[in-house]
């Protein structure tokens, strides 16, 4: 046993001494795929080239469930994480690192986009999108024909979550309007997704949502806009008439060593040059005001950051408060 | 020693310098017990301490007072108890091939058993997908053929998830089959030919018993597996079916709410391993009963 603590011992003394070949070692966990090849290829490497001091260790796949147990046990290895809307509120408070805005620069970003525990990283949505082939010509505009089965008949593919903004749909095809979705009516919701329960097939990954459509199997799709953008080949194209947002964000989890580094490769991720060349790899927007003209022309038109006017927002707070509870109600109804 | 002796074995003093005394059971069983208390025991303990914060009971009576947890194990449990029947039919007689079909069919059998089975499952529930689905194979076929117009909803199904477990499980349910017909000694069927027993006959009074040990170890690992199933039912089945791992996992990475996940992971091992003593139980009486029969 002694033997084993002195190797042991040793072996994380090694460790340390090939960590101080850089000053500092972030190590930073995203969502792997080719989302996080791009933010390696335009935030990554640049901050590393132009900061030798820093080198950034890449981890994946990003997890709210991974990081609540890693500050809960203390063991906090990770110091930059990509999350999305269901975390990093205020209710979060316990497990993150309040952003720290005299290193990041409040001012330079889009509405809703900087929070007190998290910063938009890019910005998402999730759109309709549809079989060009499916509808002889026609193209469904909206949320309303996205529940007309009679107009636009065959499969509807929906991520199987409650707060993927199925709720927000429905209601507004039910003829809410957007700044009145909240607090939502959870069983009228319910009434109008009755309608179509029948065409409703559920996706729990994004790969899936791209097979549902590439395969005809689904006619139309609430998808991320990536994932559309992926099988625009396929004649899959996107109806921006109404979309839901969606957004990834930058969270620091309570307890890092390298705080401090953390935040300033926030606010090096977040300024236009880097932004603009994620835009070149990825069809999401940048969440930095003084980029949003100068994006990439590769996915010009199929950004959401193109699109902002038509966006429904999503109420976070009211889900993070609310989730727990429509999400059972949600799975009952699913299991009728 | 002694027994050595009496078999005309080497006495101990001519025992090779060589060889070690053979240490007691304890050591040798030592490794496997530490490292299962260390990465089993002690993060199940702590997974029971999470789903009673303070030691309170909330999470449980949330559980036993929901109605969609309860139909969830519910169904998980009659899904598992299809599944391991249906998993039994088929492997009976594929058991049976491969243990009384010749050397060539055992190794064809094998074969055809074990590759899928290093595939991993994810590869295999997305390959039925490519089979099921609308545009799918099956359905292009049929179509092809002229037997239907419209693809027939094979893929988000009871259907579906049957057939998707079914396939992942069978070679669990064989190889315990196989090793027990593989020691049945065929040389009784005939005995009860010459006798005038017809072949259903015999292999209903005689062969069938024989082999329900080899039905009962099937049945529980079939059975015990499928209970804990979660990326098959959540591919092929549609949201009617979902099983209580799906669940599990959606209240840890989705509600990140770890107490109740916890509390509904102990509930579905309790189940099990009520289920799986139950089991056992079974097996014990059903071989005493062959023990008393035999000694008659």
């Amino acid at each position: 046993m002694r033997t084993f603590l002195a190797m042991t011992a040793m072996a994380t003394l090694l460790a340390g001494t090939v960590a101080n070949a850089a000053d500092t070692t972030l190590t930073i966990s995203s969502y792997g795929g080719v989302y996080q090849e791009a933010q390696s290829k335009s935030y990554f490497q640049p901050l590393m080239a132009e900061n030798p001091g820093i080198k950034i260790v890449e981890d994946s796949s990003s997890s709210n469930a991974k990081l609540k147990a890693m500050v809960e046990t203390g063991n906090v290895t990770l110091d930059l994480l990509v999350t999305d809307d269901s975390f990093g509120l205020d209710t979060d408070a316990q497990w993150l690192e309040p952003i720290d805005y005299s290193v990041v620069d409040k001012s330079k970003f889009i509405e809703g986009a900087a929070g007190t525990y998290r910063v938009a990283a890019d910005i998402e949505g999730t759109v309709l999108a549809y079989n060009a082939e499916e509808f002889g010509g026609e193209a469904p505009k909206g949320f309303v024909d996205f529940f007309n089965t009679e107009k636009f008949p065959g499969s509807r593919a929906v991520w199987k979550y409650a707060a993927s903004g199925i709720f927000e749909a429905a209601l507004i095809a039910d003829g809410v309007k957007p700044e009145d979705l909240y607090p939502i009516d959870v069983e009228r919701a319910l009434k109008k997704l009755d309608t179509i329960k029948e065409d409703l097939v559920w996706w729990e990954s994004g790969s899936q949502s791209e097979q549902l459509l590439s395969s005809g199997e689904a006619s139309m799709a609430l998808v991320w806009v990536g994932r559309a953008v992926n099988v625009a080949e396929k004649g899959i194209k996107i109806d921006w008439t109404n979309w839901t947002s969606q957004t990834g964000y930058w969270v620091v989890p309570k307890g890092t060593k390298n705080k401090e580094a953390a935040m300033k490769a926030i606010n090096f991720f977040t300024e236009p040059a880097q932004q603009i060349a994620f835009t070149k790899y990825m069809p999401y927007g940048p969440s930095n005001k003084n980029a949003l003209a100068s994006v990439d022309a590769k996915f010009k038109g199929s950004l959401p950051t193109d699109h902002l006017d038509t966006r429904v927002m999503m109420n976070a707070d009211w889900w993070a408060e609310n989730g727990a509870k429509v999400d059972l109600r949600f799975q009952e109804w699913l299991l009728q | 020693m002694n027994v050595s002796a009496q078999d005309g074995g080497a006495p101990a003093s001519a025992r090779a310098p060589w060889s070690l005394p053979v240490p007691s059971a304890f050591w040798l069983i030592a490794p496997a017990v530490l490292f299962l208390a260390l990465f089993f025991v002690f993060p199940l303990l702590k997974l029971v301490a999470i789903s009673l914060p303070g030691g309170s009971l909330e999470y449980y009576e949330q559980i036993f007072t929901t109605p969609v947890f309860l139909r969830v194990i519910g169904e998980t449990f009659r899904v598992s108890l299809i599944v391991t029947f249906v998993t039994i039919a088929v492997a009976y007689p594929y058991a049976y091939a491969m243990a009384h079909g010749g050397r060539t069919v055992l190794l064809l059998l094998t074969v055809a058993l074990l590759i899928p089975f290093w595939v991993s499952l994810l590869l295999r529930s997305f390959s039925w997908i490519v089979l099921l689905q609308n545009s799918g194979l099956i359905n292009d076929f049929l179509i092809a053929m002229g037997l239907i117009e419209k693809p027939v909803r094979l893929i988000r199904t009871p259907f579906g998830v049957m057939i998707g477990m079914v396939h992942i499980l069978l070679p669990y349910a064989v190889l315990p089959l196989y090793t027990v017909m593989k020691k049945i000694d065929l040389r009784l069927m005939e005995a009860s030919s010459i006798c005038g027993a017809s072949w259903l006959k015999g292999f209903m009074r005689i062969y069938f018993p024989l082999s329900l040990p080899g039905v009962a170890a099937s049945a529980i690992l079939a059975f015990t597996l499928a209970l804990g199933f979660y990326i098959t039912p959540a591919l092929l089945g549609s949201p009617r079916d979902m099983m209580i791992a799906q669940m599990i996992a959606g209240q840890f990475n989705e509600q990140l709410n770890f107490g109740l996940g916890a509390a509904l992971a102990v509930v579905l091992m309790v189940l099990t391993a009520v289920a799986f003593g139950l089991f056992g139980a079974a097996r014990a009486a059903l071989q005493s009963r062959g023990r008393a029969k035999g000694g008659v």
